[in-house]
């Protein structure tokens, strides 16, 4: 991960803040600059809602190389509670209580960290309610 | 020092996860166990940031998010030496018109983010303020602080009072003097401690000469409080130290976590008080006392105005049901003990 690109972006990660269209009230995760739905270009930043639902989820031995300490990691895919359908990591997650329809809540969790003297990554993952 | 805030709203966090200590006398002595049950354990993914995350956002929402002038961190396992956790959660929760600090004081660096944030709201520098306690303690493998060492955070939103607020806090006092009972030198990952010698002249010293102190200044005594707190360093101290103050069982109780939970450092009293909010009613007082190495003790009067407004929220107790106990390697792994 690039420290400043991850700087730019911290609002995506730490706080779900995607995007609103003003015209036709369509929702963005991650945001967007025209709106897919009606092509307006009154976008407004918006908070996505926290809690959601799992959809679909996968359980990766072999992940990439700055999470392999942390294997296995579990990938979901959430449709939060405003209908928007977002990827994010498991945290806590028992391997038995990992549904389909399971609940779960956005926290902040440690993504990566360069090594000892560098960033830490933090952001979003999601926890089982 | 006379005080006028108001706590608004309380959040504590504990890690899911647990270790007995029969689990690390185990490893390093075949047998036996620590003076408590077990302690709590930051997942691999967790750090001080994180937890205190997750504390002030209950207490944030039970507050009902208000416009927060200061959020102060009190920590001695800052995930960055340099660099605040108190400008991260600015961020995290889009306060940035604010002072963000971190403090260190041993364990008591919550209860300073308290005082000093009570002390702007009385002296009406700011409107409303976010106290945090967060450590992810560490203790030397096979020392005796491994047994209790642990992990966890509590919060407070502090406002003005109004009449709506959950309690008010109205006295503090704090007694401080250079004592060495516990200490860690720049670059050192654990502390250094000097055993037996934290007991009197480190713990019960500085808590009974701060609580003493209080009952001065305010003409208070232990039986005109429904609920006392003590740091609880292990299961022990608080509970003697409550008795040669003249407080009973039933008042020490309710705050008592330890044995299942450890110790964790400046969160320690404020998750044992999110524990006594829990139950307390309107109108009952409670004594908070806290204790930090090096060494001081910061003691306040807290009276109870009315329960929480928020649907959604769960009793801390009733969250410690749910946990998952792991093995020393697994510790050691997550809290990066093993050296590659």
């Amino acid at each position: 991960m690039i420290p400043i690109a991850y700087w730019r972006n911290r609002k995506l990660y730490t706080r779900l803040i995607g995007s609103r269209c003003k015209k036709c009230g369509a929702e963005y995760y991650p945001p967007v600059k025209v709106c897919k739905k009606c092509g307006s270009t009154e976008i407004e930043e918006k908070e996505m809602l926290k809690t959601g639902t799992i959809v679909s989820f996968t359980k990766l031995t072999e992940p990439p190389v700055d999470f392999k300490d942390y294997a296995p990691i579990y990938l979901a895919m959430i449709r939060l509670d405003n209908g928007i359908l977002v990827l994010g990591q498991l945290a806590d997650a028992e391997s038995e209580e990992i549904k389909i329809g399971a609940r779960v809540m956005a926290t902040i969790r440690k993504w990566t960290e360069d090594g000892q003297s560098g960033i830490i990554y933090y952001g979003y993952k999601f926890k089982i309610i | 020092m006379r005080l006028n805030s108001a706590i608004l709203g309380y959040g504590a966090y504990v890690p899911k996860y647990r270790i007995s200590t029969e689990e690390i006398a185990r490893i390093w002595f075949g047998e036996g166990s620590g003076p408590n049950r077990m302690k709590a354990v930051a997942s691999y993914d967790e750090d001080a940031l994180t937890m205190a995350y997750e504390a002030a956002s209950i207490a944030l929402k039970m507050a009902k998010y208000p416009e927060i002038e200061a959020i102060l961190v009190g920590s001695e396992s800052k995930p960055y030496a340099v660099k605040p956790m108190g400008s991260i959660l600015s961020d995290i929760f889009g306060f940035n018109k604010i002072l963000g600090v971190d403090l260190e004081f041993a364990c008591k660096g919550g209860t300073e983010a308290v005082q000093m944030i009570s002390g702007m709201i009385t002296s009406g520098v700011i409107k409303h303020g976010l106290a945090i306690g967060s450590d992810t303690a560490q203790g030397r493998p096979a020392d005796d602080l491994e047994y209790t060492a642990a992990s966890g955070a509590g919060a407070v939103v502090l406002g003005q009072p109004n009449g709506n607020e959950i309690a008010k806090i109205t006295h503090s006092v704090t007694f401080v003097t250079d004592t060495p009972d516990f200490w860690r030198r720049p670059k050192e990952h654990y502390p250094t401690h000097l055993g037996r010698f934290t007991g009197e002249p480190a713990y019960f010293t500085h808590i009974m000469s701060s609580v003493k102190l209080l009952f001065e200044e305010t003409g208070y005594k232990p039986s005109d409080f429904n609920y006392a707190i003590f740091h609880q360093p292990n299961p022990k101290f608080p509970v003697e130290v409550g008795k040669r103050l003249g407080f009973t069982d039933e008042q020490l109780k309710p705050g008592l976590l330890n044995d299942e939970l450890g110790n964790s450092y400046s969160a320690n009293t404020l998750v044992a008080l999110n524990a006594v909010l829990d139950v307390s009613k309107p109108g009952d007082k409670i004594l908070l006392s806290s204790f930090g190495s090096g060494a001081g003790s910061d003691t306040f009067v807290i009276e109870v105005v009315s329960k929480p407004d928020d649907d959604d929220y769960i009793p801390l107790r009733e969250k410690l049901k749910k946990y998952v106990e792991i093995d020393y390697a697994t510790y050691s792994k997550w809290r990066n003990k093993i050296i590659r």
